[in-house]
């Protein structure tokens, strides 16, 4: 057991730390800021920096660019990255779209989009959830039928965030719809300017745009179809669980700075919150939270160091950080009366600039996305310590 | 960062783990409890396969074990319910052993090697009575709940003298220590002890008392991590096996939700406990970090082992079904070396200042 970085990986958060410095999007607690900049030139050429010092891939296998070293290298890269709000691309494209392609595409696939997926040239939306297949993924509807050297594609998709800018989407769809629900899905990276595409608007509650998308008759070639027909749903778990780890680091992360911001606005705005013993005895109980959600992650990460698949750890920081993201919004704007009502654009200031009101609709929403909570809470009890499997119908 | 244990550590944990399996029984732990609490029996064992010098240097003919060696052996210690005063001898013979005088490691060498003794530590902490003083090389006053005050052979004892804090080792077999027993919620041996002028060695400086204070607040995390993971481990069988409304009850998800719980929360305060006994070991653990442990392994602690009462139901209280042990022992060290609300206090006089704690 050791708790420090060995003096190559402290050495390597250096690097990342004074990159992330330059490049750091974060700003002060009082500062505004454009929370949709993901899509811009400037995230894109962090990307292709990032590509060029060889950063995200130094865990992959030599023979696909990588490097073949420890797992924390992209651990410590993500976690660095995620403090100081630097972006890069759509988060995910390269941590869990370019891994799968890596592990079940073809080598011509490989080929074709792993250098674009680095380069920021490919950008992915998550095409998985449907209007009738929320939590119950595999249920999804959306149907593609082969078609000679092709498959046309007939559905539709919601909560397809980024896909107004994505270039592409990773898409789950029903090739057998005899087969039992989870023996029937395929995936598929598919163009998002395809003919037959509509993508809509749906906005949400705290000033964040995501999508519907449907399909209709397009036509897609067979080799844009990821790994074996009819094998998607056992592909799409693995790329769950990695999505939770994403989500866990990205959300500790968050996390952190709304504490630290909120820290900064009492001090500045009222001293006589932080000066009271309850207050700050509140205070102490989120710090111990949050603690509580880094030994998660970290134990995560350790997961996904020893070279195992991440899945009742990976649940519990999942589940840690969304719960603990409106405990904690919830526990500042207590503090603070009727001042914590006011909201971004009230003529009188809003604390932390309205970004407690937005984590806290934020952290409500990311308790059942990404794999609702209760589901969370099934894997840890089912996978994680062997609990029978609840009766559930096929 | 490598949260595996080392194979040293593994065989640590095999070996304590394999002696406590054959020797411990829920009845015979019942038996013991009924008698006092102290299993002296299980003590001597200890001593003679060497667990005693353990942690003493291998210079002096010890094992050299560092506090993550100790913690690993500790763990399964907890996990059996064992009745010994080993985080407590482990407490004070590591602290010594670091920045002790040297009389003072020798003469506890002597107590706790040669003689299989038992040391337990009276920091001086808030609650412990006081004050105490030395005159002349003669410790006078009292102290309050001294764990395994009455089984353990000599008392490493807290004064302070114009501010400084000084650690001194008493034979508490001597006439001049008397002592009442005391009956805690852990059912663990405790006393209040009185010291009219017995004879103190001057065993360690401020850094010592620090220290004890520390090393003595991080195994108790390590027992509160091992009594969850107990509670836990009994309950997972259990609501496999048993069978209401025709399935297993670990079928049903209010069931499921609730260990998963439970192992989250342990999962989390296991990983802060050890990181804290590394810090110690590699003198690097604040104030805060202590706290953050404490807190969180109290918290844990007592949430852990009540739920496990709750998904067995009856059986879970019953004398003959050995988890009470657990919720017992939970709730009572959740209380020593800093309770969840003391340590909470700590967090909250830094909270607004402290950086680069993430």
């Amino acid at each position: 057991m050791r708790f420090d970085w060995p003096p190559e990986q402290a050495e390597f958060r250096e690097e990342v730390r004074q990159f992330a410095a330059e490049r750091s999007q974060k700003p002060s607690f009082d500062e505004d800021e454009d929370r949709e900049n993901w899509a811009s030139q400037e995230s894109r050429d962090n990307l292709a920096e990032l590509d060029r010092r060889g950063w995200l891939r130094r865990s992959w296998p030599k023979d696909l660019g990588g490097q073949e070293m420890s797992p924390w290298y992209q651990f410590l890269l993500a976690v660095e990255l995620a403090y100081t709000d630097v972006h890069y691309g759509r988060r995910g494209t390269s941590s869990m779209i370019g891994p799968a392609i890596q592990r079940y595409g073809t080598d011509a696939q490989r080929a074709e989009y792993l250098p674009k997926i680095w380069s920021g040239e490919i950008t992915c939306a998550l095409g998985y959830s449907e209007p009738n297949a929320g939590s119950d993924l595999a249920s999804l509807r959306t149907r593609a039928i082969r078609d000679g050297d092709s498959y046309v594609i007939n559905g539709s998709k919601i909560w397809t965030s980024d896909a107004h800018w994505t270039s592409h989407v990773y898409l789950a769809v029903r090739t057998d719809p005899q087969a039992p629900k989870h023996r029937g899905i395929s995936i598929f990276i598919v163009p998002l300017n395809l003919k037959g595409i509509t993508i809509r608007p749906i906005e949400m509650m705290f000033h964040h745009r995501t999508n519907e998308v449907f399909f209709d008759d397009v036509v897609v070639p067979a080799d844009m179809r990821i790994g074996e027909e009819n094998r998607g749903w056992y592909m799409l778990a693995t790329a769950l669980d990695h999505e939770r780890v994403t989500m866990a680091i990205n959300n500790y992360m968050d996390m952190v700075h709304i504490f630290e911001w909120s820290i900064d606005y009492l001090r500045a705005a009222r001293p006589d919150v932080l000066a009271d013993p309850v207050a700050r005895r509140k205070l102490a109980e989120i710090r111990l939270d949050l603690s509580m959600l880094r030994a998660l992650v970290m134990t995560t990460g350790s997961v996904v160091a020893s070279g195992a698949a991440p899945s009742k750890e990976a649940s519990a920081s999942k589940v840690w950080a969304t719960e603990l993201g409106t405990r904690m919004t919830g526990a500042v704007l207590d503090l603070l009366g009727r001042a914590g009502a006011q909201v971004a654009g009230s003529a009188d200031d809003p604390p932390v600039r309205g970004r407690l009101e937005q984590q806290l609709w934020f952290s409500a929403l990311q308790r059942f996305t990404g794999g609702a909570n209760e589901i969370q809470r099934t894997i840890i009890a089912e996978r994680g310590l062997g609990l029978p499997r609840e009766r559930r119908p096929a | 960062m490598n949260l595996g244990l080392s194979d040293t550590q593994e065989m640590i944990r095999d070996s304590m783990r394999q002696q406590l399996q054959r020797e411990m029984s829920t009845d015979r732990i019942r038996a013991l409890l009924e008698g006092g609490g102290h299993d002296e029996a299980l003590w001597k064992r200890l001593a003679s396969d060497g667990w005693l010098g353990f942690a003493f240097p291998e210079s002096a003919g010890g094992g050299g074990a560092d506090l993550l060696d100790i913690a690993v052996a500790l763990e399964e210690l907890s996990k059996a319910a064992a009745t010994v005063p080993f985080a407590e001898t482990m407490a004070c013979v590591y602290t010594l052993m670091r920045c002790g005088t040297q009389d003072g490691q020798a003469a506890l060498a002597a107590a706790v090697v040669e003689n299989a003794g038992a040391v337990t530590p009276v920091p001086g902490e808030a609650g412990d009575e006081g004050p105490r003083s030395v005159s002349a090389g003669a410790l006078q006053g009292s102290a309050r709940y001294v764990d395994y005050g009455l089984a353990c052979t000599h008392h490493l004892v807290g004064v302070t003298d114009a501010g400084q804090r000084q650690l001194f080792l008493v034979d508490a077999r001597t006439p001049q220590v008397t002592q009442r027993s005391l009956r805690n919620v852990g059912q663990t041996p405790q006393s209040a002890a009185a010291y009219a002028g017995v004879p103190a060695l001057a065993a360690g400086g401020a850094d010592a008392a620090a220290l004890l204070t520390q090393v003595a607040t991080v195994l108790c995390c390590v027992q509160l991590v091992g009594f969850a993971q107990q509670a836990l481990d009994l309950t997972i069988p259990y609501v496999r096996d048993r069978v209401q409304f025709g399935r297993p009850l670990g079928t049903f998800q209010a069931v499921q939700q609730q260990a998963a719980d439970m192992a989250s929360a342990l999962d989390a305060t296991r990983y802060l406990t050890y990181e804290a006994v590394w810090k110690v070991e590699h003198g690097t653990c604040t104030a805060a970090d202590l706290a953050t442990a404490k807190a969180a392994a109290s918290r844990t602690a007592v949430f852990v082992t009540l739920t496990a009462h709750q998904l067995h139901g009856g059986m879970g209280m019953t004398e003959e079904y050995p988890l009470h042990f657990f919720s017992r022992r939970a709730r009572e060290r959740s209380l020593a070396w800093g309770s969840e609300h003391e340590s909470l206090a700590v967090l909250a006089g830094s909270v607004a200042d402290d950086t680069d704690w993430r």
